[in-house]
């Protein structure tokens, strides 16, 4: 497998790791080349990426040496090539920059699932679009380490107060509330009122890049899972300052329901975090192409109902609750670079997992801090 | 017990929220004191504090624009309660352009002084942010613990150099020593020394001005003395560079009374509010 990169994407492809490395610094994150355009060639035709079902996982940290200082980037770099050595087991980075300096970083990674993402985006009873702007100024009243928000949707407002962990203690510690009228929405339809606990972390990585780009929210609600496309204004084709065509993150969340409360669950499963899987295909000069709308998956501590197959055991972790919980929703928007999504979660299906090689391996990694 | 108070003016509202700031730079914990014409902030001299106390007091007509206190009983009416001051901040941080503030003393799922913030919203409906912040309600038998320090019988009083400066020089030496000797005389004089084994520093200030306290018992004993002589007092030097460092109050004078080898005392004094800081020698 071979990718390169040409110059203006390098920036591009940079740019689109450093959010999801500011947020996720001990996770992993997994790339997915997909070669829609004429800037990123591949040797093979595209449908071998997908056959071969080549995807791999690897740290953030690394990935986010290779591209530190974007700017200089941008200055010096005429090619990035994506390449995997001989040996099979490391994947090699290699920026060809002016005054033939070539920068060469041997990443080593690990081989991942393919996930497929099933997901109905269509038939929602709530769907409320609004500014980024209005989620900034909400989540910045949120404590910075807070880690998970309730949000509760009814006729009139929108509701979001800090999610407390069962084993916490409610006398200790400061609970903020704020609510959102209907009205500060551009469009606010609810039929049926829903809670939801979802992650604030990766909320507050997009916020600024949100606000850089002309990009609405669209959150879509029942009980099912929350789906936030992006509603990128059309009038222009050119807002954007990321070239980027989509863009997927996964995040850790946990059901509620109306009455936002949140499912309970083992606290190790709490602390597993899903891969990340970065997606980014950037747009050819001439052809202003879009990617159709979405993917997103979710996946549940449950077993009773699955949106695909993975053809292994499951394992169950000591002590699992029957109680259906999210662990991770992969959000692929529309062509418009997606900062600023939330996700939430359903209590319905099982659209993707952790596969078992990450979950044991957090199990060795806990086990050995 | 109840308590319901509402802050409108922007000035007030960031002059009070500045006020909490410095208060949660100088301790995590402290007792808010609540009367019918004052607030104050409270930190009593306990070994775990390391012997620091600290005073602050606010004069509620200045900030609030509606004040109601029930105290514990008609004869008392006071409340006194423990709190977490960096959660008050966190909830005064982002209110900087509400349009109202609310304060009240709330029961939810434990006592909470709830600061309600009305913040104007894209909608004819103004947003509001509540911070429930959990607070300790002290019973009236504890109450001896808050009475207002007086001032120590000083040997000397003098204006502190500007704040920024002496913590600039208080923070490099922080670097090179765990003690500091302040040491002041009535001559406007004053020295920051620290010494080490390898070293030893000593900053010089001059011309500072001494404040004349009046009728005070202290001016006249002090007047025999030879102005030039120097009284001192060996501290913890994080426990001065706390106080300097986190001050959001910016009062035009800072005033320092010394106690030989006991204690030094510092007031601030601003136009509606009052802090007072004691350091205890170090043994």
């Amino acid at each position: 497998m071979r990718c390169v990169v040409a110059t203006s994407n390098v920036k591009v492809l940079g740019k689109a790791l450093s959010p999801l490395c500011e947020f996720l610094t001990l996770g992993l994150g997994c790339f997915l080349f997909t070669p829609s355009s004429s800037s990123i060639m591949t040797r093979g035709s595209p449908g071998d990426l997908e056959d071969s079902g080549f995807r791999c996982k690897m740290g953030m940290k690394s990935v986010q040496t290779v591209f530190k200082s974007l700017s200089s980037l941008d200055k010096t770099v005429e090619k990035c090539e994506i390449d995997l050595n001989p040996g099979g087991n490391r994947l090699v980075f290699q920026l060809h920059c002016k005054y033939g300096i070539t920068k060469t970083h041997n990443l080593s990674f690990q081989e991942s699932e393919s996930l497929q993402p099933v997901f109905q985006k269509d038939g929602y009873g709530n769907v409320l679009r609004a500014q980024p702007r209005l989620l900034a100024d909400t989540v910045v009243h949120f404590p910075p380490s807070l880690e998970e928000v309730n949000v509760t949707v009814s006729r009139e407002r929108v509701q979001f107060r800090n999610h407390l962990e069962d084993e916490q203690d409610a006398s200790r510690m400061m609970l903020t509330e704020m609510s959102l009228d209907a009205d500060e929405f551009e469009s606010f339809r609810v039929r049926e009122e829903t809670g939801i606990t979802f992650c604030l972390k990766e909320l507050r990585v997009r916020d600024p890049a949100a606000q850089s780009s002309d990009i609405k929210l669209q959150l879509q609600c029942n009980s099912s899972p929350v789906y936030c496309p992006p509603q990128a204004d059309t009038s222009h084709d050119d807002f954007l300052s990321d070239d980027m065509d989509s863009y997927m993150i996964a995040m850790e969340t946990s059901c509620g329901r109306a009455e936002a409360q949140p499912c309970s669950t083992g606290s190790d499963q709490r602390r597993e975090r899903e891969p990340v899987t970065a997606a980014c295909s950037t747009r050819s000069d001439h052809r202003r192409e879009r990617e159709p709308p979405v993917s997103a998956a979710c996946s549940t501590g449950s077993r009773q109902q699955r949106g695909w197959r993975r053809g292994e055991e499951e394992e169950e972790l000591p002590g699992t609750p029957p109680q259906k919980r999210f662990r991770s929703l992969f959000l692929v928007p529309s062509s418009p670079l997606l900062p600023g999504s939330q996700s939430g979660a359903s209590n319905q299906e099982v659209l993707a997992e952790a596969s078992d090689s990450d979950r044991r391996n957090r199990k060795r990694k806990q086990q050995r801090n | 017990m109840r308590f319901r108070a509402k802050m409108i003016d922007i000035g007030c509202l960031n002059h009070f929220t500045r006020v909490v700031n410095t208060i949660s730079k100088l301790t995590k914990t402290c007792t808010l004191g609540l009367t019918t014409d004052k607030l104050y902030f409270i930190l009593s001299d306990k070994v775990a504090n390391g012997g620091v106390s600290m005073w602050c007091e606010l004069s509620q007509g200045t900030f609030f624009d509606e004040f109601q206190l029930e105290g514990v009983s008609t004869e008392h009416n006071e409340i006194y309660m423990d709190l977490a001051a960096e959660n008050l901040s966190r909830a005064l941080k982002t209110a900087h352009n509400a349009k109202s503030l609310k304060i009240k003393l709330t029961n939810k799922h434990c006592p909470c002084i709830t600061v309600a913030v009305e913040l104007p919203s894209l909608s004819r409906v103004s947003r509001v942010v509540t911070h429930d912040i959990p607070v300790g309600v002290i019973p009236k038998k504890l109450w001896n613990d808050f009475k207002e320090p007086s001032v120590p019988d000083f040997d000397v009083s003098i204006y502190l150099p500007p704040l920024k400066t002496m913590k600039n020089v208080v923070e490099r030496m922080k670097n090179l020593s765990n003690f500091l000797v302040l040491e002041a005389n009535l001559n406007g004089e004053m020295n920051l020394k620290i010494e080490t084994d390898l070293v030893s520093v000593t900053t010089h200030f001059k011309d500072l001005g001494n404040p004349s306290w009046g009728d005070n018992g202290s001016q006249d004993s002090t007047q025999d003395r030879d102005p030039e002589t120097m009284m001192d007092v060996k501290v913890d030097i994080r426990k001065l560079l706390q106080f300097l460092a986190g001050q959001q109050v910016n009062p035009s004078k800072v005033i320092c009374n010394i106690v030989n080898k006991r204690i030094v005392h510092f007031i601030l004094l601003d136009e509606d509010v009052s802090l007072q800081y004691f350091i205890p020698a170090h043994a």
